[in-house]
């Protein structure tokens, strides 16, 4: 540090004004001070964003990329962050001192269909940025006037792209454009990519983990739509810097590699630093008492053979009920009985709440009587969670609660009880969100949501930066339920437990732009009915999965080779 | 209220100096400025600013516009220090400060004793510093903050005291001289601010040491490279003589090549960071000053500590050594000064 780095403190005009007394009245004061505060954000050196944004930690890689977007990169940048480093984060503290500026008014976020509700949650929540988005789109309103009269659009790429969207998304103009999960665009010849041209654009920034998968030609298609020109024509690049050999090694890399400075920012894990402790991953099968068992096997027999009379949406949700428990289950055949009245659903209900004896409740309960551990228990239903309250309490196990439904106060105080005095919080799905709850070293999702995302994020409450300690997550299922599958394919199959937070998205997106995992395991458990064919088509849909990780290693692997360590923001 | 910063500053400034401005709008602002301010800005007397592309016969003003420039020169020695005073309409105690200031303060090898507390003013001194650091690029920045002119501690809070607009109150004859020495004052702002623009600046200086990291290891890597090759063509060749004089000069030519490039990666990562102070405030505040004695062995002497009503805490002392703010200190045996705990450590370590 002594010798990278010299400090020397000038004397000035204020400091003889302070010496001799001579003071101005405060606004002269406070006008100086603006004029200088304006000359710190004219070369991006502060951005005037920060303070109003409370609700996100902001890592300083995330400022300095933003800085280096704006400042030196123009607003046109590929932000190529290995994953899990927040990209999106990046994207909106761009978007969101363009605004401050007064720089950009109008905004199009393109997307896969399923990130479109995420990317406007994240916009709205995180950076105050309102926006609509096609999947609520007014089917009243003329296509053109959505398009024409909404400042602020998030819209999926399918959409924008079809043949009734596309004449009017690209016929007006566009402040700021926002490509997430770029490498869609990496085919010149597909309508992606002609959209992403064709938009009448100022500013563009185009979010991927992974700019290359195949071929170098696919960074020149990326790069070409941020600036165009910047690697001449196609034949040209590949003579100039492609080996005539290898589509993907590089030919004059030095010379691409300062070209692409031009465009391109990428951080890597090993820049920012952080090394998160290890997380360990346990699957606890509970073998279900004989009533439960019955019940959950002909509530399936039931949900495969009525299809006609109930929609896919309550069968979903009857299921993933009866994975969390029968107090849940019967909540949810009770209120469906009031609009269907089926004697086969009263009759369900009716023996789901004489369940006693749940027996996953019976082995979290001697899991907990032995753990030391700051332990967080995850729920999705209420009445699963107000179940184990009630076991908790019988087995005089200490615990807190913390529930989406509660007054900020009380959330408070379950989070200081689970610090100082309790060894248990019971937290519903948004349980700990935002807050610092690194002292906590355990997880126990009790029931299992079927979306990885959704397991992703509530591991994340706990293995994030601040977390000094080993994770532990116990994974409960009952012995023949589809989270057992559900399990037998995240954990055993494509260690999802073990990989980097975000990269179980990257992969489920390598399958197919569209691949919904949970309607998939949804559509394989109603139509098979035996185990055999059962285990058979889990055991397909896991090789898919696991070939989808492979690739996207590979990818990663060559996107490391080519870009390295020199884009760092 | 506008939000516009730059439409913001320049009402302000435009108002300063006898123009009429009013505002159209977030971006837009009409004024009318007096002659002197026009022919300072080359512009007419009557003027309309934006900062938006597309208002007619207006002056567009961005970040970067000379007129901001301009106005940066008229206020070169105008705006350096101001006073302001706050008004706290509460009651100001001076009882029961014998029981906090032993509960607050740990002298751990002497006395302090509570002598009186009384009601009085205390001057803050708000310093901002401006620095310009140089490295692979140029920034610009400011730090803020406050020293208690009286104690001289810093850096110490104010609590919400500047949050109300109407418990300020403008000074027009401010009491002007200093409790604190010039020379003392100004040494507090130059240790402070480096401390503070150090830590701005932690983030950069981390990235350029691991940028300046990755390129000497790519270069020794490739001269080193070079050289090894060099070695092993005089080894498996077998050269002698002026042969081998001639790679081995080789050798210490790639050599003094990798040493004048690691010298040009260390010019280009150094960062140097020039700094001064930018302007300054002294916020007047009403608050309780505890006259105390500190005796260690036969030396006693008498201090000051500060009850600020708007942080609702006794202030730290000075550690005469560090600088530093302490509640917990040593007493020097001759005129026993503050000593904090880590100075004196050094002390007793250095006999």
């Amino acid at each position: 540090m002594e010798k990278s780095y010299t400090f020397k403190f000038n004397s000035s005009n204020a400091l003889e004004a302070l010496k001799a007394g001579k003071y101005d009245p405060i606004d002269f004061y406070e006008a100086r001070l603006s004029l200088f505060n304006l000359s710190v954000m004219a070369d991006y050196d502060q951005l005037i964003c920060l303070p109003t944004l409370t609700a996100i930690d902001k890592y300083w890689y995330q400022i300095e990329t933003a800085r280096k977007v704006l400042r030196q990169l123009g607003g046109r940048a590929l932000l190529a962050d290995e994953v899990g480093l927040g990209k999106t984060i990046e994207a909106g503290l761009i978007i969101a001192e363009y605004i401050a500026r007064g720089m950009v008014q109008s905004l199009l976020v393109l997307t896969p269909a399923s990130l479109v509700s995420q990317w406007q949650s994240e916009l709205s929540d995180k950076f105050n940025i309102a926006t609509i988005t096609t999947d609520n789109r007014d089917p009243q309103q003329p296509i053109n006037s959505f398009w024409t009269d909404n400042p602020r659009i998030v819209a999926s790429l399918n959409t924008a792209k079809s043949a009734k969207h596309y004449p009017e998304v690209t016929s007006r103009n566009w402040d700021l454009v926002v490509v997430d999960e770029a490498h869609h665009l990496k085919n010149r010849t597909t309508l992606n990519w002609k959209l992403v041209n064709a938009l009448n654009k100022r500013f563009i920034l185009m979010l991927t983990a992974t700019p290359v998968q195949n071929s170098l030609v696919e960074l020149f298609n990326l790069l070409t739509l941020l600036k165009p020109g910047l690697l001449q024509t196609e034949a040209v690049f590949k003579k100039e810097y492609v080996d005539s050999r290898n589509g993907r090694i590089p030919k004059n890399p030095e010379k691409l590699r300062s070209l692409m400075r031009e465009v391109m920012v990428r951080n890597t894990r090993a820049l920012v630093d952080v090394k998160l402790p290890k997380r360990f991953a346990t699957t606890i099968t509970v073998t279900p008492a004989a009533d439960e068992e019955k019940l959950y096997q002909e509530l399936n027999e039931y949900l495969r053979s009525a299809e006609s009379q109930l929609d896919r949406l309550s069968r979903t949700n009857l299921l993933m009920r009866a994975g969390s428990s029968p107090g849940a289950l019967a909540d949810s055949l009770k209120q469906l009985t009031l609009r269907l009245p089926d004697e086969t659903l009263k009759s369900l209900a009716r023996r789901a709440s004489q369940v006693k004896q749940v027996e996953k409740a019976k082995v979290l309960v001697e899991m907990l009587t032995k753990s030391r551990q700051k332990t967080l228990v995850f729920t999705t239903c209420k009445a699963t969670s107000t179940y184990l309250a009630e076991t908790l309490l019988a087995a005089n196990i200490p615990f807190a609660e913390f529930q989406g439904g509660m007054s900020l106060k009380q959330k408070d105080e379950a989070i200081a009880a689970f610090r100082d005095t309790v060894s248990v919080l019971l937290a519903s799905e948004t349980g700990g969100e935002g807050r610092n709850i690194q002292f906590a070293n355990a997880i126990v999702n009790y029931d299992l949501p079927w979306n990885p995302m959704k397991i992703e994020q509530r591991i994340g409450r706990i293995h994030r930066i601040g977390q000094t300690q080993d994770v532990f997550i116990f994974n409960f299922c009952l012995k023949g339920s589809i989270e057992e599958y559900i399990l037998r394919i995240l954990h055993d199959k494509i260690n999802m437990f073990e990989l980097v937070v975000g990269e179980i998205e990257t992969i489920l997106g390598n399958v197919d732009d569209e691949f919904d995992f949970s309607e998939i395991i949804m559509d394989i458990w109603l139509k098979h009915q035996v185990k055999p064919e059962l285990d058979t088509a889990f055991e397909q849909l896991a090789d898919n999965l696991l070939k989808a990780k492979n690739q996207y290693q590979q990818i990663q692997e060559l996107d490391e080779q080519i870009f390295g360590e020199d884009f760092e923001a | 209220m506008i939000s516009d910063p730059i439409i913001a500053t320049l009402e302000k400034i435009i108002s300063l100096y006898d123009g009429i401005v009013e505002p159209a709008g977030e971006q837009i602002l009409n004024a009318l400025l007096t002659e002197n301010i026009a022919s300072l800005l080359s512009l007419p007397e009557e003027v309309t600013f934006t900062t938006v592309v597309d208002v007619p016969q207006s002056i567009f003003v961005t970040y970067h516009s000379e007129i901001l420039n301009k106005l940066s020169d008229l206020l070169a020695t105008k705006g350096l220090i101001s006073a302001l005073g706050v008004k706290f309409d509460g009651y100001l105690k001076t009882t029961g400060f014998e029981k906090s200031i032993s509960e607050r303060f740990v002298v751990q090898n002497g006395l302090m004793r509570f002598l009186s507390a009384k009601p009085e003013i205390t001057r803050y001194i708000l310093c901002n510093v401006s620095y310009t650091a140089n490295a692979d690029e140029k920034r610009i920045g400011l730090v803020s903050f406050m020293i208690n002119e009286l104690t001289g501690v810093t850096p110490v809070e104010i609590g919400d005291a500047l949050f109300w607009e109407s418990d300020k109150i403008s000074l027009d004859q401010p009491e002007t001289s200093l409790s604190i020495s010039v020379d003392e004052l100004f040494s507090l702002i130059e240790h402070e601010s480096a401390i503070l623009i150090g830590k701005s600046l932690e983030n950069w200086q981390a990235k350029l040491i691991r940028a300046k990291a990755r390129d000497e290891d790519r270069l020794k890597a490739y001269y080193n490279t070079i050289s090894s090759e060099i070695r092993h063509k005089i080894d498996s060749k077998h050269l002698v003589g002026e042969e081998k004089d001639k790679e081995v000069a080789r050798i210490e030519a790639t050599e003094r090549e990798l040493s004048r490039k690691l010298f040009d990666i260390q010019e280009r990562y150094r960062m140097s960071v020039e700094a001064s102070l930018h302007s300054a405030m002294v916020v007047h505040i009403p608050t309780v000053h505890i006259q105390c004695e500190l005796q260690r062995k036969k030396a006693k002497r008498t201090v000051t500590a500060v009850w600020n009503p708007f942080t609702k805490i006794i202030e730290p002392l000075r550690c005469e050594l560090s600088g530093k703010p302490v509640y917990d200190f040593y007493l020097d045996d001759q005129s026993a000064k503050i000593i904090s705990p880590t100075a004196w450590l050094d002390i007793v370590n250095l006999k």
